[in-house]
């Protein structure tokens, strides 16, 4: 038995199934091992020269992605978002209705920013992507429920959400909320209605978010099971 | 005492030196309706001394008070010259919705509600259509003029700005928006009434029938028919009907909207011909005019779109049997199938029965955006707040978008589009 599997055995033997593992007990693995250095992307560190210790003159470095860019652009959350939102591998097509839902956002904001009076307009943020990332923070829950085990009973006792836990559940409410429309109404359209409203701190997915946290407020006796 | 008295002594250049900047981007406008033809989207050269030129061309820190120039004060499209090239100017609201509201291509039907406006850009090719259009002797033949150009190279938007031209000078407008829409959006087809080889598309007659009426409204009320058309036994246009009684029973008896058509260009035709008006007949995509058509035959044929009724008058209006006005045309490759769109050229596009029909024509290239006119369209955008990455608006930023449209027009509007 090679050493990492006999560690792997003994760790889930020994210690109790509550403990969450969550380093060791991956799912998937990297193509890459693990002296593979992530690609530069940043056009202003690739300008600059390697000093003679850097680690990228001796490792091997990973391929970089097919959605990562140097362009102004760029941003990682969304591209995190287009992930989520893609269905059936269709990289493009998600990439098209974000890009889409982005301009519309941008074109109810600006129409409403001309219309506006001189005062009123310092008030209306009109990049979509400010409003894409206020959205999702707005959506992020701060404690999650879990359900543990004890003495034959099932709590849902609430727990803090890590913070890519926290961004996951963000997005996924977001997403959720955008699937669930009619037919005719199309995913860009809906999705800036969405976002729009999340950043107004309004909306389907904050009020997904504001039910979790009620929850956790009603649970709030069982905290202790946590330990 | 001493840092004291030289802190004002900065202040005091400073303010100078940005009040003259102020006064020099305030009258750079007026200098330009004077001035020859010059590279301007970044003039730093206003000042006659030599040192406060160079002064200002190297303290970065005054660059913020530069204007750049991306507009024109001068919305009488008459008035263009060369001095205006690749700058914007503002289409009233009036004009938009007397002359265009119906035909706009949809994108930029949605920038004017977005940016509660609707500028069009001078470009090179108009102002070589104005050109011509004022050193034409009218008692020739009708000359043709062909815009021709990659897709989203600013044909239609050119075809505009010169009906805007034609129409402030009180021509009589005949503008046929993008016929290629009648070879498979049609809402009925019936044999026509006036001879039976032909195919009539009422309601899209009756479409074209309001939209002239719409662009030509105060010119019409003096306009009358010269000869009796006869629809039916009963019914009948005397001699000496006013146009818009024939452009009412046009849009009243669908059944004789194409008819009522071809009766309306024919007196447009005549009338010009005695001096009476001038006009502007502008077709989009004239190559529509020799494809097929969806409609079939009882042979199970396509109708090639020749035999529509409305296509019989409208090519009558580019034969060039009358005078006292000028056609223009544009054709457009995106009506081809994709295996189909190999070249941007008429030659190609009208095929040997369009181009026959048509030659001797002048063609006119509209090219994709030169070095002056992205910057001045991408200045255009991030003041109407279209850009909106901080990083867009940066130098680095505008290479960026402009490597990645290669100056296209369209293209680099959809650039701008999510950001």
């Amino acid at each position: 038995m090679a050493s990492w599997c006999v560690r792997r055995y003994l760790l889930k033997h020994t210690l109790s199934s509550k403990v969450a593992l969550p380093v060791l007990q991956t799912v998937r693995g990297s193509i890459y091992s693990p002296k593979y250095l992530d690609p530069t992307v940043s056009k202003e560190e690739l300008s600059q020269p390697l000093k003679d210790d850097d680690p990228r003159k001796f490792q091997p470095i990973k391929a970089a992605r097919t959605e990562e860019t140097t362009l102004f652009f760029h941003d990682p959350l969304l591209q995190k978002f287009t992930n989520m939102m893609m269905q059936k591998g269709k990289k493009t097509l998600a990439k098209d209705i974000i890009e889409k839902a982005f301009e519309n956002i941008k074109r109810i904001q600006i129409e409403n920013y001309h219309k506006a009076a001189d005062e009123v307009k310092q008030d209306i943020e009109l990049d979509p992507l400010k409003i894409f990332h206020q959205a999702v923070d707005n959506c992020k829950p701060i404690l999650v429920l879990t359900k543990i085990q004890k003495g034959g009973v099932r709590y849902e006792v609430p727990i803090p959400c890590g913070d890519s836990n926290q961004r996951f559940r963000a997005m996924k409410w977001i997403i959720e909320s955008c699937r669930d429309k009619e037919r005719t109404v199309h995913m860009e359209n809906k999705l800036a209605w969405e976002l729009l409203d999340a950043y107004k701190n309004e909306g389907r997915s904050v009020k997904r978010k504001q039910d979790l946290l009620r929850m956790c407020e009603a649970n709030k006796a069982y905290a202790h099971y946590r330990w | 005492m001493k840092v004291a008295v030289v802190l004002k002594a900065c202040c005091q250049t400073v303010c100078v030196r940005r009040h003259i900047c102020g006064q020099l981007a305030a009258c750079h406008s007026a200098l330009q309706l004077h001035n020859e033809r010059r590279p301007l989207y970044h003039s730093r050269k206003y000042s006659t001394s030599l040192a406060e030129q160079f002064k200002l061309a190297t303290d970065s820190k005054q660059k913020q008070h530069l204007k750049t120039i991306f507009r024109t004060e001068e919305t009488d499209p008459t008035k263009h010259t060369d001095v205006h090239e690749g700058l914007f100017y503002t289409v009233s609201s009036e004009d938009v919705k007397r002359l265009f509201q119906k035909s706009l291509p949809p994108i930029f039907n949605k920038q004017i509600t977005t940016f509660q406006e609707a500028c069009l850009m001078v470009r090179e090719p108009a102002l070589e259509l104005f050109h011509y259009i004022n050193h034409f002797n009218y008692n020739h033949p009708v000359p043709r003029f062909m815009l021709y150009g990659k897709r989203g190279s600013g044909k239609t938007m050119t075809l505009f700005h010169i009906i805007h031209h034609c129409a402030q000078k009180d021509w009589v407008i005949v503008h046929v928006p993008w016929p290629a829409f009648w070879l498979n959006h049609y809402k009925e087809v019936s044999v026509s009434a006036h001879s039976a080889h032909r195919v009539d598309l009422p309601y899209e007659a009756s479409d074209w029938l309001q939209h002239f009426c719409t662009q030509n409204f105060d010119l019409l009320k003096d306009i009358k028919t010269t000869q009796t058309y006869k629809w039916t036994k009963r019914e009948s246009a005397a001699e000496g009907t006013p146009l818009l009684e024939l452009i009412d029973f046009g849009l009243n008896r669908v059944k004789f909207a194409a008819d009522c058509v071809g009766a309306l260009l024919r007196e447009i035709r005549v009338q010009a011909s005695d001096n009476k008006f001038r006009v502007l007949v502008a077709v989009e995509c004239v190559n529509a005019f020799w494809k097929d058509t969806t409609i079939r035959t009882e042979s199970r044929d396509f109708v090639p779109a020749e035999k529509l009724s409305l296509v019989h008058n409208f090519k009558k209006m580019l034969r060039s049997d009358w005078t006292n006005g000028i056609a223009l045309c544009t054709v457009d490759v995106s009506i081809n199938l994709l295996h189909e769109r190999h070249t941007h050229t008429p030659h190609f596009l009208l095929g040997k029965k369009g181009f026959e029909f048509l030659d001797p024509f002048i063609p006119v290239l509209v090219p994709e955006y030169s070095d002056k006119e992205v910057f001045s369209c991408l200045e255009y955008y991030i003041d109407r707040k279209w850009i909106q990455n901080p990083k867009g608006k940066t130098d680095e930023g505008k290479k960026e978008l402009i490597y990645l449209s290669d100056k296209n027009p369209h293209a680099l509007n959809r650039m701008c589009a999510p950001w």
